[in-house]
């Protein structure tokens, strides 16, 4: 296949599927926190003179709050649905998120911004409901 | 996100393109998640540099909460919320040994890529442009877009392209270590991209292979815990060796990952043989699923 079949050719007519575009933007937007908030929380913790061990103890804690409940995320998604599940989860990452922000920003004691970390990754509400769609994408589509 | 496309994408409706629904679901969802790995990066360095350092954090929590909203007022949410309910227990994963050294080099590679992550914030602020970090981030992300084009590489099973990917990485990796430099630091990530995208589409496809199709969604979000605590361990330790103000140890942070990465690709070339083994009822020729299913993992730019 040339390459610029396999690149392009699927993905151009996807579009055209009735509601993506409205979906796509939506999930630029709600992924783009992903893509940001590491990055956003060393540079913040950086400019404040925190050391690096405690930037990546913070961002650790997040990582390590995100592996305790994702399970848990995903078995509610999947229960009652990603919609009643997707908006406590954000209000809590938003929550954590001004608080690790301010933390950061006036120098509070560093177990302060691992509380918020640990709120923040268990609340990231990029993957709610993700078990319902690999399990059915698979088999019940099918 | 996935359960948003898997309901759009719902077989019955005339929709052009690929014809396998979940195949559709996934590469829809696919061409978003490139833009997020390429745009945060950058967008996250815009604020910041044009505004305040709590820019990002505050886009951060915008973004999130503004996306949430408008997801969940999609028609496409409601459809697979409803659906959810219909279908029940998810079904846990097995121990298997392929799947255990799976989890083990899912973990290793996490903890390599957040190494690079803080690695490459630490060095490009020795470097004093520590604004300018999320665009070499954002090279990353650049380099999965290529890395994508080896997805299909029809010849060398997954098993064995994942060893040939980990150990390329190993030397993305070491690269800023042997030879500091803005310049090949920008290099090095663009090859770490593009060697780390076919790792972790090599990982979930073997995953896929090793799985029943009911008991996926359980080893997925098994395969995601693994990578969030591989991925903190990295971090960690990288972090700790880069040290207190970061001007002796970005190095350090580099070496940190290439030793995360050679760890993952020697239990992966121990495993080999276990990892090539399909489950008793693996799900088997579904080609071109593994790929996109990589796709969340890819988000934070690798």
């Amino acid at each position: 296949m040339r390459l610029k079949d396999r690149v392009a050719a699927p993905h151009a007519r996807l579009p055209r599927v009735k509601g993506a575009r409205g979906l796509r933007a939506t999930n630029v937007v709600v992924g783009l926190p992903v893509a940001m908030f590491s990055l956003a929380t060393l540079v913040i913790m950086a400019l404040r003179q925190y050391s690096y061990s405690q930037m990546g103890g913070v961002l650790a804690t997040g990582l390590v709050g995100r592996a305790v409940l994702l399970p848990a995320l995903a078995a509610l998604g999947n229960r009652y649905g990603p919609r009643r599940v997707l908006i406590p989860q954000v209000l809590v990452f938003s929550a954590a998120t001004i608080a690790l922000m301010q933390d950061a920003e006036f120098s509070k004691p560093i177990s302060m911004l691992y509380i918020a970390a640990a709120n923040r990754g268990g609340a990231r509400a990029d993957r709610v409901g993700r078990a319902v769609p690999a399990g059915r994408g698979s088999a019940g589509h099918r | 996100m996935r359960t948003a496309w898997a309901a759009l994408c719902r077989p019955g409706a005339a929709q052009p393109g690929i014809d396998d629904p979940a195949r559709r679901a996934v590469a829809l969802e696919w061409s978003s998640i490139a833009d997020i790995a390429v745009l945060g990066p950058l967008l996250t360095m815009l604020l910041v540099d044009t505004g305040h350092p709590r820019g990002g954090l505050i886009g951060t929590a915008a973004f999130a909460f503004f996306g949430v909203i408008g997801l969940a007022l999609q028609p496409s949410v409601a459809r697979a919320g409803e659906a959810g309910r219909d279908t029940g227990a998810t079904g846990h994963a097995p121990r298997t040994a392929g799947l255990i050294a799976l989890a083990l080099i899912a973990s290793l590679s996490a903890a390599a890529v957040a190494a690079v992550e803080i690695s490459t914030v630490a060095a490009v602020d020795r470097y004093g442009h520590h604004a300018l970090s999320g665009l070499f981030l954002a090279f990353a992300a650049i380099g999965c877009f290529a890395g994508g084009l080896w997805n299909g590489w029809p010849k060398m099973p997954a098993g064995r392209r994942l060893v040939v990917a980990l150990l390329l990485v190993v030397i993305a990796t070491a690269l800023p270590w042997l030879a500091p430099g803005l310049w090949l630091l920008a290099v090095s990530l663009f090859l770490l991209g593009v060697f780390a995208r076919p790792a972790v589409t090599s990982g979930y496809s073997i995953l896929q292979d090793l799985i029943q199709p009911v008991r996926l969604s359980g080893a997925l979000s098994r395969y995601g815990c693994c990578v969030c605590l591989g991925a903190a361990a990295g971090v960690a330790a990288a972090g700790a060796l880069i040290g207190q103000d970061g001007t002796s140890g970005p190095a350090d942070g580099y070496l940190t990952a290439a030793g995360f990465a050679l760890m993952a690709a020697l239990v992966c070339l121990a495993s080999l043989r276990s990892l090539g083994k399909p489950g008793r009822h693996a799900q088997t020729g579904r080609p071109g699923s593994a790929p996109e299913l990589a796709g969340e993992a890819t988000t934070r730019g690798l």
